[in-house]
């Protein structure tokens, strides 16, 4: 790294327990590389590969860390306890991480509904773009109020199914032949990132995908990492 | 969040303004130049249709319309605001529970477990009032719970709440987040008294005072009994008490006088362990008063209490509480943690308090205050068993940080550790470092065959390791300076490796040569300081010592020939 690109806000300690992303086994989702052999397409984006749209539809996310109790801790600060400065520490690498995958007509973020909004204050999906020009297309409905990091796989999917909508902002655009992109903070099943992407397929964009601060791994591949 | 200003002449010219919930009850001592302020209810509460009775609020229609020609534009800083508060309104029956929560108190609102409207409603009948919790100062801004104004510990951020660029306190995040646009609420209700005043409270303790103590407790009770009765010339007081005199037991008998005059008393430190160990003694001695013990983690956190034991951040949440503070270990953190508890302690105390400090490492201003008379000051200079300090000895090591880098001891250390193993005690060592604690710890295991453990601050089984070296399965503990206070093992010998180290104060070193001769059974120990040159640090501790020995001899003396008499 040369010059300030090379930066960074954490201390020498710090920066060292986490565990950056290097491997991954699968194109699609990013799933890590764990001394599993490269399968191409995870069993995951299989399964995903069988429902619209993403017969037809490539997906694509891409994560700085690996999901540790490390970084778990410090998005629990900036999530949970509000300490929205520890975005800084993120944004400017999640916005190189989406160079990495190409260029965007659009980069928006995951939204949160409106009462969970307004009791944490602000939005740490909307933190972490910052370094990108985020536009907030997305908003969210339906009634579920429940916190998705509770729920098993089926009942993430389940819940996210039509769980997005393009907002009045987004609904100004014009999506055929576009690329965008997409950004959370923790990536487990994929159901949120996926649901609100194919809002956009719906509308004629060309490719979407997604960039997360980290992304969980299952516990098997857990156990393999200590 | 935002509140909307409205100006009271606005609202005193108007006929129906009375007949609202969310409107001062009484605007007679208003001027009208002053404003009330509506707040902007949080998106779930018009949801889930908690306004419905009171009756529904909506900031856009019927309810501000008599007052004003258009929507008011939201004010979002309370600071800059001249707001009317109505007093307490006697037809109005507050919510018990929300007593409960915020008397003596001052909480976010989002600590609060009642609906905005209904917090409001409080404000309007005058039984609570809103705070800023962020107030600009100079250039920067002054947190208001815990008095933080270092820059670097504000950090901003786009609110949904207030839907501005808003500020918010990094330094007091644990606690909940106090921002820009954030109300702490306080209550400003008068009657109804939680606990009765005349109460007699009864002590269970009824252990003996050593010459020292029964002094010290002596000259705290007569300077208690004056400011109970507004005769007292100043509102501090130092017991300045040795390692192991008995600091609690000297307390006892100025806190039973307190809590029967009917005064709430509170304990404060900045350690959690203390307030763990001193909560089931303090609820012994005391059985029939109500006692609460909050730390980070506990249960209870918005009970009442007669007696309060506290953290300082815990303390951060009491709001002018307490007729008598006691401050325990008041030096036990560093420059700025002492500087919170202070500002945490000027809130909580009520406005005529009295301030008691014990500690056995007063820093240099209390002392000179001491000396000039400023503050009241009772010493204890002998331990309970009556045998002086164990005074340290200093030992020139060189350079020790090359050797350890290699995985070699200093031979003086080497030798010191096994002398004593031999004797059959156990061995306090303690280092500048969690790096250097590490290196010792594998360079010790390489030349003694004992359980050598070590532990650090952020050490997961820190307990654990405590209690094996108290029940003498670890002979030698190596440690950084967490361990400095509280740890009490019998016939223990201590040790400091780089003792010219700056974390090792005077009163680091007082308080882990105190770590010493701390049983009756065994009242001397071995103390020695291991340095790569002498510091005044450890000068100055050495002097502390032998002057506090002396001290105990002469009122030895004195005591002897007063029996004489």
């Amino acid at each position: 790294m040369v010059g300030l690109s090379g930066q960074t806000k954490l201390c020498p300690l710090c920066s060292a327990q986490l565990k950056k992303m290097e491997e991954i086994s699968c194109e699609e989702c990013g799933r890590p590389n764990l001394g599993a052999p490269a399968e191409g397409t995870c069993h995951d984006c299989v399964r995903w590969k069988k429902v619209a749209p993403w017969d037809t539809k490539a997906f694509h996310h891409r994560a700085l860390y690996y999901y540790d109790p490390f970084i778990q801790e410090v998005l629990t600060a900036l999530k949970y306890r509000g300490d929205v400065a520890l975005g800084e520490l993120f944004s400017p690498d999640l916005k190189s991480l989406g160079k990495k995958i190409g260029s965007f007509d659009f980069v928006t973020y995951i939204p949160l509904k409106e009462g969970r909004h307004w009791e944490r204050g602000f939005n740490q999906a909307e933190v972490l773009a910052r370094s990108f020009a985020a536009k907030p297309l997305v908003e969210r409905v339906g009634v579920s109020s429940n916190k998705q990091s509770k729920r098993t796989r089926e009942e993430r999917i389940l819940a996210m199914k039509n769980a997005f909508v393009l907002s009045v902002e987004g609904r100004k655009e014009n999506y055929s032949g576009k690329r965008i992109l997409i950004v959370d903070d923790i990536y487990t099943t994929g159901a949120t990132l996926r649901s609100a992407a194919s809002l956009f397929y719906e509308a004629g964009a060309e490719f979407v995908a997604a960039v997360t601060v980290a992304r969980a791994v299952g516990s098997k591949a857990r156990k393999k990492m200590k | 969040m935002r509140f909307y200003p409205i100006k009271m002449k606005a609202i005193i010219h108007s006929a129906n303004s009375g007949n609202n919930q969310f409107f001062p009850h009484i605007t007679e001592k208003a001027k009208e130049e002053d404003s009330w302020l509506l707040p902007e209810f949080p998106p779930y509460e018009m949801e889930k249709k908690l306004l419905n009775d009171p009756p529904p609020l909506n900031h856009d229609d019927s309810l501000l319309a008599p007052f004003l020609q258009t929507t008011p534009k939201p004010i979002i800083r309370l600071h800059d605001t001249n707001w009317y508060f109505p007093p307490p309104n006697e037809q109005f029956t507050p919510n018990p529970n929300m007593e409960t929560y915020l008397k003596n108190r001052r909480l976010l609102i989002d600590e609060l477990p009642f609906s905005h409207g209904e917090i409001h409603q409080h404000v309007a009948h005058g039984w609570a009032a809103y705070e800023p919790g962020i107030t600009p100062r100079g250039r920067g801004h002054h947190c208001n719970r815990c008095g933080n104004t270092d820059p670097s510990l504000f950090a901003n951020f786009q609110c949904f709440r207030c839907k501005d660029d808003c500020v918010y306190c990094r330094s007091c995040l644990m606690m909940g987040k106090v921002t820009g646009c954030s109300p702490l609420v306080t209550w400003k209700g008068v009657s109804g008294k939680i606990f009765s005043e005349t109460k007699k409270h009864v002590m269970a303790w009824d252990g003996t005072l050593s010459l020292f103590q029964q002094k010290a407790s002596d000259k705290l009770c007569t300077c208690i009994s004056n400011f109970l009765q507004g005769k007292n010339e100043r509102d501090h007081f130092l017991i300045w008490a040795c390692c192991g005199s008995g600091k609690t037991e000297m307390l006892f008998h100025g806190i039973k006088l307190a809590l029967n005059s009917g005064v709430k008393v509170l304990i404060a430190t900045p350690r959690t362990d203390v307030v763990l160990e001193l909560e089931p003694r303090f609820k012994q001695a005391f059985p029939d008063t109500v006692i609460h013990a909050f730390y980070g983690g506990a249960k209870e956190r918005f009970a009442q209490g007669e007696l309060v034991i506290s953290t300082t951040h815990q303390l951060l949440r009491f709001h002018r509480a307490f007729d008598l503070v006691i401050i325990d270990e008041v030096d036990a953190f560093p420059y700025t943690a002492d500087k919170k508890l202070r500002y945490a302690v000027s809130q909580a105390r009520r406005e005529r308090a009295l301030t008691v400090f014990v500690t056995a490492t007063p820093d240099d201003t209390m002392k000179r205050e001491a000396e000039k008379g400023l503050m009241e000051c009772a010493k204890v200079a002998r331990r309970y068993h009556r045998h002086p300090l164990p005074e340290p000895a200093l030992h020139w090591i060189g350079q020790w940080k090359k050797g350890l880098g290699r995985r070699r001891l200093p031979s003086k250390v080497v030798a010191f550790v096994k002398k004593h193993l031999q004797g059959n005690k156990q061995i306090f060592l303690f280092v500048p470092s969690v790096r250097v604690m590490e290196e010792v710890e594998a360079s010790l295991k390489k030349v003694v065959d004992v359980t050598v453990g070590a532990v650090h601050s952020a050490d997961e089984e820190r307990r654990e390791k405590v209690m094996a070296f108290r029940k003498g399965e670890i002979r030698v503990l190596v440690t950084t300076t967490i361990l400095e206070r509280g740890v009490t093992v019998k016939g223990v010998q201590v040790g400091v490796l780089g003792a010219e180290d700056r974390i090792f104060t005077e009163s680091a070193l007082v308080q882990i040569a105190g770590r010493a001769g701390r049983s009756p059974d065994e009242p001397t120990g071995e103390v020695i300081y291991f340095h790569h040159g002498k510091t005044n640090e450890m000068v100055k501790a050495l002097k502390h010592i032998k002057r506090m020995n002396a001290l105990g001899e002469e009122e030895l003396l004195k005591e002897k020939r007063g029996g004489g008499k």
